[in-house]
């Protein structure tokens, strides 16, 4: 559990400490704020967003330091002494230090104009709260080559906070603008065009009750502006792209050695993921590059709509590499190591178990929930597998299910209600040692912290289910609450990349989880399809099958799921 | 009452932090003695190869007998390659033995582990 809160920790300084940074580029570069410059409505949203990210940040690195150090307390208590002396202790306290500043300087800075110094030490301490990431990372903890590794990694996490924190600040840049169109009226056309220009048309989409108000970029004074910023962080994310691809195909080079690491190790996976992930956010990124470069005025709404999907994606690459930090690389894992053939077997189609063993043999030869795993009895691996297996059959039946609503029968737009038998019987299945099935009871079970877990899973899938079908079914608008579904999916996703489970053999705990990667990734997808489909009607039914087909997807994974 | 619900989330927090298994960061790569291995007589040190550095002052090694019971154990902390840990075992009786172990890597993930050696009788 302390490793999965570390990793969620560590993703979430990730996407703080880009949105650090990016904001300051964005401030400096794409705004062109800076010194003797009067600050506008945009560079003070970016530079509080920046203060704000950094204070989290700060907040965030600290709790990294707090989970170590009860990690390593004992009966003696905390050592804070031998702990304040360790490479980590101390970067993490720099980090801290250096995030608590940027949120000061950048308040400062959005609050009144000042000379080039503070200026540029806003650059300075964003760029070494971000740089200085490195010296958390794998980097620091090799015996040989570490100062390449540091180098890389540092220009890896730079490029990275650059693109993806831009692309979060280039989102709230045409949230801001649509608001000051709607604040102007739509009623009154001729006073809009001067000053909503490039993101009109969002505003339009964002208020059903009005038509959108077409405008081409670079007839108002203000579209050439907007069309401006686009380009040049269009630019600005081009060679941070560069940047971060190269410097993460030498890392990968380094930590994974090998074609079989990649396949064979959990390291590996996660580094195809990334790319797998990366490689979408980059075909998006690729069509957003035209649009900005032929500035058509269909490909304006859409232009936003991906790059909130860049976004999101973006956000799960972070967690994904904040994962990585957890797990050993590739090279490393050479006694541990799984074969092709060994990966494909857990993903080739056989029947699914339809019965369950009994529980009273699970309770009896299993160990107990607190104790340290060692060992994973057949029995376990059976109640697992028949689990998965049934789950599959409830998310196949969704997706099916959607895909009928999609053809045209009503009745299919019932598919959420499927979430609720999912989520009862998951219930009643994933803890077998706690209330109903075994002897801890309700309320004592939910000291144990899987149970926990689970039970959280449990409230979500609830949620999830009621929601998009109250939405489905038109008892709730679909905005806000369409929302649901796709964010919590994206979440899911993101926490399935991230999630591990800890057993005793490196190997073993690989091959479990192998198949969790791509429900990962699927879920991700499907995610960010429907709310292409919510926020883009104009792109066809593509989004719409995008995620139904995931569903079916994840259905059929987990019905070939095993353990041995 | 918001200060107490804070508390008690904090100490959630903790507690959960606390207890579980850890993340497999750092890997054992080799160890003398061999994990698994049976030997013919007592090992005078103890030895841990990882994969990586490791905050030698934050590190705990624990030497077991089959019934569990802890035997005292001193281990290195100044000098030797950065990846290594290494203890002076004092002398052990036949049977079984279990080496826990766990480490800080120099980029903060705490990481635990353990092996069983054996030690067979003399004739």
């Amino acid at each position: 559990m302390a490793g999965f809160l570390d990793v969620l920790l560590r993703g979430t300084i990730l996407v703080l400490a880009s949105l650090v940074l990016g904001g300051v580029v964005w401030t400096r570069v794409i705004l062109r704020a800076g010194p003797g410059a009067a600050l506008t409505p945009a560079a003070r949203l970016a530079l509080h967003v920046v203060a704000a990210a950094a204070a989290a940040a700060a907040l965030a690195q600290a709790s990294t330091v707090l989970v170590a150090l009860v990690e390593l307390g004992g009966p003696e208590g905390w050592p804070v002494a031998e702990f304040a002396r360790t490479t980590f202790a101390r970067a993490a306290l720099v980090r801290v230090g250096l995030a608590v500043a940027t949120a000061l300087l950048a308040v400062r800075l959005s609050r009144r104009g000042a000379g080039p110094r503070a200026w540029h030490a806003l650059g300075a301490a964003a760029l070494g709260l971000v740089g200085a990431s490195a010296v958390l990372s794998h980097a620091v903890a090799r015996v040989d080559g570490r100062a390449l590794l540091l180098l890389l990694d540092a220009a890896h996490q730079v490029a990275a906070a650059v693109w993806i924190g831009g692309l979060a600040h280039l989102v709230l840049y045409a949230g801001l603008r649509a608001r000051e169109v709607r604040s102007v009226g739509a009623g009154a056309a001729s006073t809009a065009n001067h000053v909503g220009g490039l993101f009109q048309e969002v505003a339009g989409s964002d208020t059903r009750d009005h038509a959108p108000v077409q405008t081409i970029a670079g007839e108002t004074p203000n579209a050439g502006g907007e069309m401006g910023v686009v380009r040049r962080f269009s630019s600005v994310a081009f060679v941070a792209v560069m940047t971060l691809s190269l410097a993460g195909g030498l890392l990968t080079w380094r930590y994974v050695g090998d074609w079989a690491g990649l396949v064979g190790t959990a390291y590996g996976v996660m580094v195809l993921s990334k790319v797998l992930l990366l490689a979408v956010i980059l075909a998006l990124a690729a069509l957003n590059f035209r649009a900005v470069r032929r500035a058509s005025a269909e490909g304006r709404l859409r232009l936003l709509r991906f790059a909130e999907v860049e976004l999101g994606l973006g956000v799960t690459v972070l967690f994904a590499a904040a994962s990585l930090t957890s797990l050993p690389p590739a090279v490393d894992v050479t006694a541990d190591r799984a074969t092709v053939g060994e990966v494909a077997a857990r993903f080739r189609p056989a029947v699914p178990r339809l019965t369950s063993p009994p529980v009273a043999e699970l309770i009896e030869k299993a160990e107990p929930l607190m104790a340290p795993v060692t060992r994973r009895e057949p029995v376990e691996r059976a109640w697992s597998e028949y689990n998965h297996h049934w789950a599959g059959f409830f998310v196949l039946a969704m997706g099916l299910l959607a895909a009928l609503e999609r053809l045209g029968v009503r009745a299919g737009r019932n598919w959420p209600l499927a979430l609720l038998g999912l989520a009862a019987f998951l219930f009643l299945r994933n803890d077998p040692r706690a209330w109903p099935l075994g002897p801890a009871g309700f309320w004592e079970s939910f000291l144990l912290p899987d149970v926990l877990q689970h039970r959280a899973f449990v409230v979500l899938i609830l949620a999830f289910g009621v929601f998009e079908w109250m939405v489905r079914t038109g008892r709730l608008p679909v905005r806000p609450w369409g929302y649901v579904f796709p964010l919590l999916c994206a979440v899911g996703g993101g926490l399935l990349l991230t999630h591990s489970h800890a057993m005793f053999n490196l190997k073993d705990e690989f091959l479990t989880e192998v198949t969790h990667t791509p429900l990962g990734i699927l879920g991700a997808f499907a995610g960010w399809g429907r709310w292409l489909e919510l926020r883009l009607p104009g792109a066809g039914r593509g989004p719409g099958w995008l995620w139904t087909a995931c569903l079916i997807a994840v259905g059929l994974i987990l019905l070939v799921y095993r353990e041995g | 009452m918001i200060a107490r619900w804070w508390r008690l989330a904090f100490g959630a927090g903790l507690v959960l932090a606390a207890v579980g298994p850890a993340a497999a960061h750092s890997l054992l790569l080799g160890s003398i003695p061999a994990a698994g291995a049976t030997l013919t007589a007592s090992p005078r040190r103890l030895e841990l190869r990882f994969n990586n550095r490791i905050e030698k002052s934050l590190s705990r090694v624990r030497l077991l007998d089959a019934r569990g019971v802890a035997q005292p154990l001193v281990v290195t902390v100044d000098g030797g390659p950065a990846d290594r840990l290494t203890a002076t075992l004092p002398p052990l009786a036949a049977g079984g033995w279990r080496i826990e172990w766990q480490v800080l890597s120099t980029d903060g993930h705490v990481v635990t582990g353990r092996f069983e050696f054996r030690l067979a009788p003399t004739d």
